[in-house]
């Protein structure tokens, strides 16, 4: 099949490319002229920060097509994104979120073949004034597959999301995330949470446009570099002209497991407008000195304590994921990482924390 | 008879700044002791130089616990020896579940070692015990919690832990009528359910109300300048610290 190449998760403040992490770049099937459907969906225009082309590419290979609505004021618990990687599934969602609804999404890329499949995920979300998005996000799939996320969301006024993603695992895990607050006090919490290990490749682009007055949106992204993995991050936050009294913040903490690692960061705050407070704090290379001592103080040496943080990506993505296929795609990472024995006890404590508390 | 802790002629500061001066000190086992001092005083600093923080030295003078001279041994050792310092401001450790971090700290304990079961039934039992929400396990360590919540997760640990030498240091400043009382049920129960010896850190007499006070102590200017019993703590609420040549407003929140 012929491929043509295409570039992801380009930001979108362009730098020089001395760090060599403007994009990366794919070899995508390409799609025959006769198949192509025209996008005529109302979010047809919400970019998806995976780039373009890719986002084109994604919506037209999609096997699999929906558009949800969900009614002002209703409240949806389980909308699900069910990517079976080692089908090489293709899926599109576009979501409206009516005035003042509340859902619950969960999108998983799940797989364990040792397979060159290439699946992926678009899913464009609109979130009417008032509402609530909570959107959980698991790619944890073989080593030799590639999984391709392009996520996109625009909010109203008031409008208020909150996104973890975890990574855990694929031969390239691409994500792309982008947000425009448009509306006035419109507000986002983005966490990226990862494991990468042996010789896979995370690659992530969250680019955030703060438009609206007194918008908020922190980013706080962490995890694990391990063996030979390769991470590329970059995250932009935008200050727009007019976002009056908005807040923008960007953290990031990597514990470096080994000497082959390979982790790039491209933190950018861009800001056009006065009246506002962004801050990226340091990229913080390790654990640090402050939490070393924190938990020196509880008994923990410092390796126990990056031991503890490393295996709390995984006890972490667990205790939110809300459906089986989900809970065993991580338990698979677990008993790989952990052993059997720890597995089955996270597993085990996991069900039983559910049934004790609210899971927020 | 041997005491839990003997401090003795201690002198240690910073690098560049000399901050306790001459310090004794010995605590026994089962008590609840309580130090008091105007702002500055050194207290705070006196607890972080029990619990071995790297950003104090020790000029001369010891320090024992348990009839061993610990000044030499890392923060981490004297924990599993024992010693508990709950912190003023404990540290956010994004990405680490609190039951993670509660079952690595009390799996690494030979003393404490259960089942996944038998924890788990522990923590919860200890949630109630505080009217904490379990929902709060899940969550990530200190991360987004409020000052009050936070007291809640060092209470958590001071409960699981069961330390036999707890220090408390609390900038009562900060913390609502709930959140104290959380502390001082959370002190009740601790002395309660084991033979520990508490030390009291505070400018809060109100958060001793549940306790049977053994000693209290008087620190000015990084100098011990009294040891009495618990009708020290209603002197000094009444007359402040004028009579240890300190005149300044001591803040009362
Ligand atoms: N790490 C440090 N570096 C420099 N100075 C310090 C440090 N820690 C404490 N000090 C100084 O030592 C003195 C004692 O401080 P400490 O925090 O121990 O007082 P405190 O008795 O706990 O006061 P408070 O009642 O206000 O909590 C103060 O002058 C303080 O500024
Ligand atoms: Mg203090």
């Amino acid at each position: 099949m012929p491929t043509i190449t295409t570039k992801l998760n380009t930001p979108p403040a362009q730098t020089w490319n001395y760090l060599k992490i403007n994009d990366v770049s794919v070899e995508l099937p390409q799609i025959d002229g006769d198949s192509l459907t025209e996008d005529d969906s109302q979010l047809a225009n919400i970019a998806c920060g995976c780039g373009e082309g890719a986002a084109r590419w994604m919506f037209q290979i999609a096997a699999n097509r929906r558009t949800i609505e969900i009614e002002p004021g209703d409240s949806e618990e389980n909308i699900l994104v069910d990517i079976d990687v080692d089908q090489a599934e293709r899926s599109c969602v576009d979501l409206i979120v009516g005035e003042g609804a509340q859902v619950k999404v969960l999108v998983i890329a799940h797989g364990q073949e040792d397979e060159e499949n290439l699946s992926s995920a678009l899913l464009r979300i609109l979130c009417k004034a008032d509402s609530k998005l909570e959107l959980t996000e698991l790619v944890s799939a073989g080593a030799s597959s590639t999984h391709l996320s392009g996520i996109g969301m625009e909010l109203e006024q008031g409008a208020h999301a909150e996104v973890k993603q975890y990574s855990l695992g694929a031969g390239l895990s691409s994500m792309g995330l982008a947000a425009n607050l448009v509306g006035s006090n419109s507000s986002l919490e983005l966490a990226l949470r990862y494991m990468s290990r042996k010789q896979e490749k995370l690659d992530v682009n969250h680019a955030v446009w703060q438009r609206g007055t007194s918008t908020k949106a922190t980013i706080d992204a962490s995890g694990v570099l391990a063996d030979h993995a390769e991470k590329n991050y970059r995250a932009t936050i935008d200050l727009v002209q007019g976002c009056k009294g908005s807040a923008g913040s960007e953290q990031e903490t990597v514990l470096v497991w080994g000497d082959d690692v390979i982790n790039r960061t491209l933190p950018t705050i861009m800001c056009s407008e006065d009246d506002v407070a962004g801050d990226h704090g340091a990229t913080i290379g390790s654990v640090s000195a402050e939490q070393i001592e924190y938990l020196a103080a509880r008994g923990l040496s410092q390796d126990e304590a990056e031991l503890l943080i490393a295996r709390s990506v995984l006890d972490d993505a667990l205790f939110h994921m809300s459906n089986e296929t989900s809970r065993e795609a991580v338990l698979r990472v677990a008993r790989d990482m952990l052993g059997e024995e720890e597995a089955a006890e996270l597993a085990e404590t996991s069900a039983a924390l559910e049934g004790a508390g609210s899971n927020e | 008879m041997k005491h839990l802790l003997t401090i003795s002629g201690l002198n240690a500061g910073t690098e560049d700044k000399s901050i306790l001066h001459d310090v004794d000190l010995y605590l026994d086992a089962n008590q609840t002791h309580v130090l008091m001092g105007p702002n500055g005083a050194g207290k705070s600093t006196l607890g972080r130089i029990i619990m071995g923080d790297p950003a104090y030295q020790v000029e001369s003078g010891s320090i024992e616990f348990d009839g061993q001279d610990i000044s030499e041994d890392s923060p981490e050792k004297r924990s599993l020896a024992g010693i508990f310092l709950s912190y003023q401001a404990p540290v956010e450790i994004p990405g680490v579940p609190l039951y993670s971090f509660l079952r690595t700290i009390t799996q690494k304990r030979p003393e404490l070692k259960a089942s996944a079961r038998q924890f788990r039934i522990r923590v919860n039992e200890i949630c109630e015990q505080l009217d904490m929400d379990p929902g709060y396990l899940t969550r990530e360590l200190n991360v987004g919690f409020s000052g009050g919540e936070k007291k809640k997760i060092e209470m958590l640990q001071l409960l699981l832990l069961q330390p036999r030498l707890a220090i408390l240091d609390e900038t009562d400043s900060g913390l609502d009528v709930d959140a104290l009382s959380v502390v001082s049920r959370g002190m009740q129960a601790y002395r309660e359910s084991c033979d520990g010896t508490l030390l009291v850190i505070t400018h809060n007499t109100r958060i001793l109300e549940r306790l049977h006070v053994d000693h209290t102590h008087v620190m000015v200017h990084g100098r011990m300048v009294e040891r009495g019993g618990s009708e020290l703590i209603g002197r000094i609420d009444a007359e402040g610290f004028e009579r240890y040549g300190v005149h300044e407003e001591v803040s009362a929140s």
